[in-house]
């Protein structure tokens, strides 16, 4: 059995679920909202462990003593609850809750795909910039990077659009026919540097229109790009 | 070259120049409050970052900037801006200017006291406990929950209870009495960290680098911090620790990504150390002031790549594993 956090309105991830589900594999959906409903916490920290206990309002329950693997899709905390609580203690609510769900999937003792981050429930959400370093460092060939006083912050976080996006999941790349095999063993190495066990590597042509280049990266791609071969390596990486 | 970003009669700020002035490093201050008077440029090409900081009229080579010591007011607070609207040019340009700074400053191959990726691990206090655990630091028990019946059970089990936020927003230590039993259904809304109270010696350690500034802490109040609000008192203490304590909260520190943290411990009776939190951002000037502990000639000498004269040099170990 697999577990799959995830918005109800993420088309991707019911993708993956129905096809997993095709392929034999044992899924168990649980939206956001559910999550944020739950009934019961109960997560414990010492020396020695940290455990988590979930009762969720339809009566399943998630406990790291049965740990499932997890495919965590999750890129907010659920929220529809607290806006009931209402004021200023919203915010406050919302941080005290993304701070526990971090902690509570990071101690999640079985694979989970991705580990929560500081940055981000499904991992690091970087700038574009730091994917463009990173990619660097993995070896791959990546679009240079400007900025200035002049660049509205919000707008720095867009990237060129992507033609193709490779994927990582665990340690198998998943390139799009277009791209050279050559540039698997940098996808390879920039999920490591990312510590990501998943991530969806964008690329797109150079100036020039020959050299492929790293424009941007997502820890919560859309897998539906990656096809039966994602699904694979995904199904292989879930212990399903 | 060293940069100093913030303003520029903040304690730790102004204490650090003054270190940099007496060790005769070259140093300049990136004052918010001049932000108008300020530009920046940087590129990131094949991995290498170039690019100029313009300092109302002295270009920097952002090449030649060896450190970087961080330490940022909310920029849309800054007084300057106060009057203007949400669209106004000027708010634009230090919006804009704090972004690019804050970019160059997380991929800049100088020593930077902190980046900002290494600091999240301090918002949500039951992660840090498991990264400090890593390294063999005790937390104290911990229960996050919404069941008022765990929380009794807890209680059984540990005695004392003090609760706190889980996040680090309202980030106020308090006992838990009788009296809070009585509304512990309220915790049904949102979970609530509980934690078995230790008692012990209060100690604070500034870890710069490998050097570690040890002080402990007498307060007649349970969050020392709050001692003198609520009419109580604090007097603070350098000590020693024992060497694998401090190598382990240099191991800590640098696992973490950080270059300067202050490290939360309580030392107990038996000579047991637990490990609360470990500050990316520690307000050292409280702890040098009283002490006199040489804290920001450490940061002024981590920034300029300068050995620190007969200090306490702690060598990490590796951690048993959990």
């Amino acid at each position: 059995m697999a577990l799959i956090l995830c918005e109800i309105s993420d088309a991707a991830a019911l993708w993956a679920a129905a096809r997993l589900q095709e392929r034999g594999v044992a899924v168990d959906l649980v939206f956001a909202p559910t999550l944020g409903a739950a009934t019961r916490w109960e997560h414990r920290v010492d020396l020695h462990s940290a455990t988590v206990e979930v009762t969720l309002p339809d009566g399943r329950h998630l406990s790291s003593r049965h740990a499932e693997p997890i495919l965590n899709r999750l890129s907010f905390v659920p929220v529809e609850r607290l806006r009931t609580v209402g004021g200023g203690d919203f915010g406050y609510a919302v941080q005290e809750y993304f701070a526990f769900y971090l902690s509570w999937l990071h101690a999640w003792p079985a694979t989970v795909l991705n580990r929560p981050t500081p940055q981000g429930l499904s991992g690091n959400y970087r700038h574009p910039s730091a994917w463009a370093s990173l990619g660097a460092h993995a070896g791959l060939p990546v679009r240079a990077w400007v900025q200035d006083e002049a660049d509205p912050p919000d707008t720095a976080w867009l990237t060129a659009a992507a033609e193709v996006t490779a994927f990582v999941v665990a340690d198998t790349v998943v390139l799009p026919p277009a791209l050279p095999e050559g540039l698997a063993e940098g996808c390879r190495a920039l999920a490591a540097l990312a510590g990501n066990g998943i991530l969806g590597i964008d690329f797109a042509r150079g100036a020039d229109g020959d050299e492929w280049q790293v424009v941007g990266a997502s820890p919560m791609p859309n897998l539906m790009l990656g096809g039966e071969r994602l699904l694979g390596s995904l199904a292989a990486a879930l212990g399903a | 070259m060293i940069l100093l970003c913030g303003i520029r009669t903040e304690p730790p700020l102004a204490m650090v120049a003054d270190a940099l002035e007496t060790l005769g490093v070259d140093f300049r201050v990136v004052h918010q409050r001049d932000v108008a008077r300020y530009r920046i440029h940087w590129r990131l090409d094949a991995g290498a970052v170039s690019g100029s900081l313009d300092l109302d009229g002295e270009v920097v080579d952002l090449a030649t900037v060896e450190g970087v010591y961080l330490r940022l007011m909310d920029d849309t607070l800054l007084p300057e801006l106060a009057e203007l609207t949400a669209d106004d040019p000027a708010r634009a340009h230090a919006r804009g200017f704090h972004e690019a700074l804050f970019r160059w400053t997380e991929l800049s191959p100088a020593r930077v006291v902190n980046r900002a990726e290494p600091q999240g691990s301090n918002g949500s206090k039951p992660y840090q406990a498991q990264l400090i655990a890593a390294h063999g630091f005790a937390p104290p028990p911990t229960l996050i929950t919404t069941d008022p019946a765990a929380v009794l059970a807890f209680r059984a089990e540990h005695g004392r209870l003090i609760f706190k936020s889980i996040s680090g927003i309202r980030s106020v230590v308090k006992v838990l009495e009788d009296v809070d039993i009585e509304r512990l259904d309220r915790i049904g809304w949102c979970p609530v960290q509980f934690q078995k109270a230790i008692d012990g010696a209060n100690i604070r350690v500034h870890v710069v680098g490998d050097t570690v500034f040890p002080t402990e802490i007498h307060s007649t109040h349970i969050d020392y911090r709050y001692a003198k609000r609520h009419g109580g008192e604090t007097t603070l203490s350098a000590i020693s620790l024992p060497p694998e304590i401090a190598a382990r909260c240099v191991a800590l520190t640098q696992s973490l990504g950080l270059a300067f943290a202050g490290i939360d411990l309580i030392r107990t009776e038996n000579g047991d150390f637990y490990c609360f939190e470990v500050n990316p951002q520690p307000a050292f000037s409280y702890f040098e002031a009283n002490t006199g502990q040489p804290i920001a000639d450490g940061v002024a000498r981590y920034l300029a790549g300068m050995a620190m004269p007969g200090a306490k040099r702690a060598r990490p170990r590796r951690a048993k594993p959990r």
